[in-house]
């Protein structure tokens, strides 16, 4: 199968669900524990990860095609992926705290970690191993922190509403259950499969 | 071989490119401009460029809140009082403030970001200590092996402490000694004196600083000074005052004495002994004789423990004369500067004479 | 006795400038497990300890304790001055911080002069290190056997 040929929606698609990179992959496993206690903080982070993986899956396109590949370098791929990353983290931080307050408080904690989230590494390192085109990764880039969000904000709700209707055995109780709730949700996700396809 | 060079240079290119693009948006998007920091209700002000945490703003001003973590938010004792300017509490500070401390505006200055005129409240204390350039006004031998030092401040600044508190002198580099040190020092001067800082420090054979301020430390050199420090000053009481110092120790009582003649304090007794080996060992008497011919609350009583004779001082160690001179102790306080030895006899003395062990005060210098 | 790194690592921290300002070594230009060595020696041809030799000195400082500087005359010969000085200094070997205040001795009957403080105990005690030559701190073993009259260990104490 030609994967050039396969249009950038299908990608963002199947990045959210058949691929989703949380529940198939279980990449970005760390802040989804952490941060999936709480519905509000799981919506923000969702929303800066999806931001961040959007704009960095171009920019580390660009930089793996334009840079490494010519001078034979791609060896050197993780160290300035990682560089690109925390770089624009950086910038993404201070544009926030400067345009938007509220934003700013809502995600302030969060959006440094972004910089060791290994969802936004794994996308960037997906797009180079499945040879996607530019316009592929934007729309992948996208899907990946979509997903991401989409499975925190699900597993944030569960855990809320679990919260107040059931009781859990204490030695379950937080990453336990958490971690269980996961292995449902991924296996729910294994009744997408079939709708699209991207390898 | 040329792989390695092409890496390190893409490398390199792609970091440099990063920071550059780091420093543009941090041009565009963190400027905050000029912002004025209003300390203790304009007990002191200063104009700064927004933008830093106000812990490294602080700093940069030589104003130092403790801080335990360097400013990663990580320890908590950072903490202000933000009275306004300080925008809403942080999620990073949330974890170390109470529900008290949130209430009064206590905040992590690490955290807190300055992007408009500040006004918050920190221990006096903390204002005061401070690190002074100072230039070395004048050296007086005193006795053989004691020096009085006078430190001019920087045009326009003062200082302000409590009699009988000491500051760090930091002796620079000389000789084999590589680095600077630093150690305490009780100012002999008194606050009123506030753009001058007088220390008495005493010759310690092998000793690294003092061997530097005996040996190398000119008249009009420029000296590093930190404080003031210290819990010995004088308490707020009206029982008679029992002073007794050895050596240098003399320093931070001829402090307290001064700001007592200052502050018109004349209703307390009170009397200082101070005690030497030989008659070569004594400083400052005329100065204590004319205190004390001029203010009838004061008494001086030099004690020397040699076996000089034709002197007009007491004679025997210090605990003793002390010991012969007061019968029960009911109503005093005394005030200690000296070597541990020479404390530590004297608390024996003192308290067994009924005065309590709470009313004894002295520094350790710890 | 072998210079190990450890030793190098010590040797390194006696020298004049870091710990103290003139330092533990004087002008000895030998390693620091030659110098123990042989110091060791003398004290072991005088049949006598490092703590003894230690323990000795200790009980002249006590004499000229609490006098506030003041000259005492011990056992009828020495002239023994302790000074009063503020603060602490850490030995070399890592082990501790020691009041400062010098014991000044004078012997008038052979003329010499000897000088320690705690930290130069210590040394002497746990570490049989007695300075460098050439240090104003340095005691050599067997002077001081003589002059202080230590006497070696009864057989079995």
């Amino acid at each position: 199968m030609d994967v050039q040929a396969i249009s950038p929606l299908v990608i963002f698609v199947a990045a959210i669900t058949t691929n989703n990179i949380l529940l198939t992959n279980f990449l970005g496993m760390c802040s989804f524990l952490a941060i999936s206690n709480d519905l509000g903080s799981s919506l923000g982070l969702g929303a800066a990860v999806t931001f961040v993986s959007l704009c960095t899956a171009p920019l580390n396109w660009i930089v793996y095609h334009w840079l490494l590949v010519p001078f034979h370098l791609e060896y050197l791929q993780y160290i300035v992926f990682i560089l690109v990353i925390a770089a624009f983290t950086q910038i993404v931080e201070m544009m926030i705290e400067r345009l938007s307050t509220p934003l700013y408080l809502t995600l302030g904690i969060f959006l440094p970690l972004i910089t060791v989230n290994c969802c936004i590494f794994g996308c960037a390192l997906f797009l180079v191993i499945r040879g996607y085109t530019f316009l592929q990764s934007v729309a992948y880039g996208a899907g990946c922190g979509a997903g991401w969000a989409l499975a925190i904000v699900a597993l944030a709700g569960l855990r809320e509403r679990m919260r107040k209707r059931s009781k859990v055995v204490p030695e379950l109780e937080g990453p336990g259950i958490a971690l269980i709730l996961t292995g449902f949700m991924a296996m729910a996700f294994v009744g997408f499969s079939g709708i699209v396809r991207i390898n | 071989m040329s792989e390695v060079v092409t890496g390190v240079g893409v490398l390199s290119a792609v970091s440099v490119g990063l920071t550059v693009l780091l420093l543009v948006a941090e041009a565009i998007f963190a400027t905050y401009g000029e912002c004025e920091i209003d300390i203790n209700k304009g007990e002191r002000t200063f104009k700064v460029t927004g933008g830093g945490s106000l812990l490294r703003t602080l700093a940069g001003q030589k104003l130092f809140l403790p801080s335990g973590c360097g400013g990663r938010g990580s320890c908590g004792t950072c903490k202000c009082k933000v009275l306004d300017g300080g925008g809403p509490v942080l999620p990073t500070e949330l974890p170390y403030l109470n529900p008290e401390e949130r209430r009064t505006g206590i905040r992590l200055a690490c955290q807190l970001k300055v992007k408009e005129n500040v006004r918050i409240e920190i221990p006096a204390d903390l204002l005061s200590v401070r690190e002074f350039q100072a230039v070395t006004e004048r050296i007086t031998p005193l006795t053989h092996d004691i020096r009085g030092l006078r430190f001019r401040l920087p045009e326009g600044e003062t200082v302000r402490f409590k009699a009988g508190q000491f500051v760090n002198l930091v002796s620079k580099p000389y000789g084999d000694v590589t680095e600077p040190t630093s150690r305490a020092y009780s100012i002999s001067s008194a606050p009123a004196d506030n753009r001058a800082l007088e220390l008495v420090i005493r010759l310690v054979p092998n000793g690294l600083v003092t061997t530097w301020v005996f040996n190398h430390l000119k008249e009009g050199e420029t000296a590093t000074l930190i404080g003031p420090y210290g819990e010995f000053f004088l308490r707020d009481s009206a029982r008679e005052i029992i002073f007794i110092a050895g050596g240098s120790g003399l320093a931070p009582i001829r402090s307290i004495v001064l700001d007592m003649i200052e502050r018109g304090i004349t209703h307390r007794p009170a009397t200082f002994f101070f005690g030497a080996v030989k008659l070569r060992d004594l400083y400052y008497v005329e100065e204590f004789q004319a205190i004390a011919a001029k203010h009838p609350w004061f008494r001086f009583k030099p004690a020397l423990s040699g076996d000089e004779t034709g002197h007009p001082w007491e004679r025997g160690l210090i605990t003793d004369v002390v010991a012969r001179s007061y019968g029960t102790l009911d109503n005093h306080e005394a005030y200690l500067c000296g070597s541990p030895g020479m404390i530590g006899a004297c608390v024996k003395v003192l308290t067994g004479k009924g005065l309590p062990e709470n009313l004894v005060f002295y520094d350790k210098f710890s | 006795m072998k210079q190990t790194p450890e030793l190098d690592r010590i040797q390194a921290r006696m020298q004049p400038g870091i710990l103290t300002m003139k330092g533990f070594l004087g002008s000895d230009p030998r390693p620091l497990a030659e110098i123990l060595a042989e110091d060791l020696a003398a004290v072991t041809a005088a049949g006598v300890t490092h703590a003894q030799i230690a323990d000795r000195l200790a009980a002249i400082t006590r004499q000229g304790t609490d006098l506030m500087e003041r000259e005492v005359k011990v056992e009828d010969r020495f002239q023994v001055t302790v000074r009063d000085d503020r603060g602490l200094l850490p030995s070399p070997f890592g082990d501790g911080r020691f009041a400062k205040g010098d014991t000044e001795v004078a012997d008038p009957r052979t003329g010499r002069t000897f000088r320690w403080n705690d930290l130069t105990l210590h040394l002497i005690r746990d570490h049989g290190f007695y300075n460098g030559r050439g240090s104003d701190y340095r005691l050599e073993p067997g002077e001081l056997v003589t002059v202080f009259g230590i006497a070696p260990a009864a057989p079995g104490a």
